[in-house]
């Protein structure tokens, strides 16, 4: 291989390639400088002001008041504040419930909407569409089936089968699971993820097993889970960083984090020390804050791909 | 190649001890299964969609009516019409 290599890079055709290489990158960047304008633009300047405010006391957004550099008080009085901590155990809560939770949904609804049964488009559809529905729309959409009486469709409907309507929002435990439940609702983004993976994994292991006298659930085990678990790992990794900055729902459904603090959730707390029209606005705490949740994410998205080493199955050989 | 695997899969591959009639049969009962399955997620998850729509040509009264209203009675077309008139408080001119 090394040889060989050498063998090119010596060849008369030496110059002649490398400035096709050359106009090559130079078309590259061109090509890519939308998206890199974009990336400095929009992404990596707003983070890096970020860093740069949870640095200083910067109060409200003012000109003509530039804010002082104070260090790392602000990440201190972060460790003192108890509704720092109280956001973060009702996150840690809600990333812990659902991304599994949405993982197994999206797997299995994929798995059976992999089989040959009629009907099969209209059914994908069906699963898919409440992904296409806004965001505050659907999460307004839930407080109302969610009522606590029975004016509420599916306190409605409990009761018709006898099991009384549940105070949704008046209990700390039923108001996480009114979340949990509009976070499954939407698994259809992963399902169409899940879907393509089990599409690729190739008939021929199918037959093999099925000759081996595998039956179906084991044919789902130790076939499709290894070939598509690659894009587990993936599904996982973005249900989590998604699930970290969950915002909308605890707002509009359990009506700002109620009851009391009990979903409180960290992206709320952010966005009410950052925004909120109650309280002064604290810039550079909440800088701070968001800081601290991209260190939690990145952690968190390292340790699964440490921990999946041994247990996703890469056909290639696997990344690097 | 695809196709030809394909062939291969939708042909029962005989299995030892059963024949294949039953094993078509089983093939149907597990397909209407599936099937089934698949309708009552559909219903599942479709409840909350149905509502979304239904709930925007109710009036504001049948919005909140002890049962829930399951089909609007009249069906308020005129909502969509006040959806467009909306203005956020924030765009008023004085």
């Amino acid at each position: 291989m090394v040889a060989q290599a050498q063998a090119v890079t010596a060849s008369p055709r030496k110059r002649k390639r490398s400035s096709f290489a050359r106009a090559e990158t130079r078309a590259f960047y061109l090509f890519i400088s939308p998206w890199i304008f974009g990336f400095i633009v929009f992404s990596a300047g707003p983070i890096l002001a970020a860093a740069w405010f949870s640095l200083t006391n910067l109060t409200d957004i003012d000109i003509n008041h530039l804010p002082k550099f104070v260090g790392l008080e602000q990440y201190k009085a972060l460790l003192d504040d108890r509704l720092f901590w109280v956001s973060l155990k009702a996150t840690a809560i809600y990333t812990l419930v659902s991304v599994p939770l949405n993982i197994v949904a999206a797997l299995l609804m994929a798995t059976l909407l992999n089989q040959k049964i009629p009907g099969l488009r209209l059914f994908r559809t069906i699963y898919y569409m409440p992904t296409v529905v806004a965001g505050v729309a659907s999460a307004l959409l839930w407080s109302q089936l969610l009522r606590s009486d029975t004016s509420g469709l599916i306190n409605w409907l409990l009761s018709q089968v006898g099991l009384g309507p549940i105070d949704w929002f008046g209990s700390s435990n039923w108001a996480m699971v009114s979340l949990l439940m509009y976070n499954v609702w939407y698994f259809g983004s992963a399902m169409v993820i899940f879907l393509a993976a089990l599409q690729g994994v190739p008939t021929a292991l199918y037959e093999a097993a099925e000759i081996d006298g595998a039956n179906a659930v084991r044919r789902f085990w130790n076939v499709s889970l290894p070939m598509i678990s690659p894009v587990i790992l993936f599904n996982a990794v973005i249900g989590l960083i998604n699930s970290l900055q969950s915002f909308i729902p605890p707002l509009i459904i359990t009506n700002k984090g109620g009851p009391g603090f009990a979903t409180y959730l960290y992206g709320l707390n952010l966005f009410d020390r950052a925004f909120s029209d109650t309280q002064q606005g604290h810039g550079g705490y909440a800088a701070a804050m968001s800081w601290v949740l991209f260190l939690i994410s990145l952690v968190l998205t390292v340790v699964f791909f440490r921990v999946s080493r041994g247990i996703v199955y890469y056909e290639s050989g696997g990344p690097g | 190649m695809s196709s030809q695997s394909q062939g291969a899969r939708s042909v029962a591959l005989p299995r030892a001890g059963v024949s294949l009639h039953s094993q078509r049969r089983t093939r149907l009962i597990a397909r209407s299964f599936y099937f089934i399955l698949a309708c009552l997620g559909a219903v599942v998850m479709i409840i909350p969609l149905y509502w979304l729509i239904v709930t925007a040509f109710k009036d504001s009264g049948s919005v909140f009516a002890v049962p829930p209203i399951l089909i609007p009675n009249p069906w308020l077309f005129s909502n969509i019409d006040s959806a467009g008139e909306f203005r956020p408080r924030s765009t008023e001119v004085s």
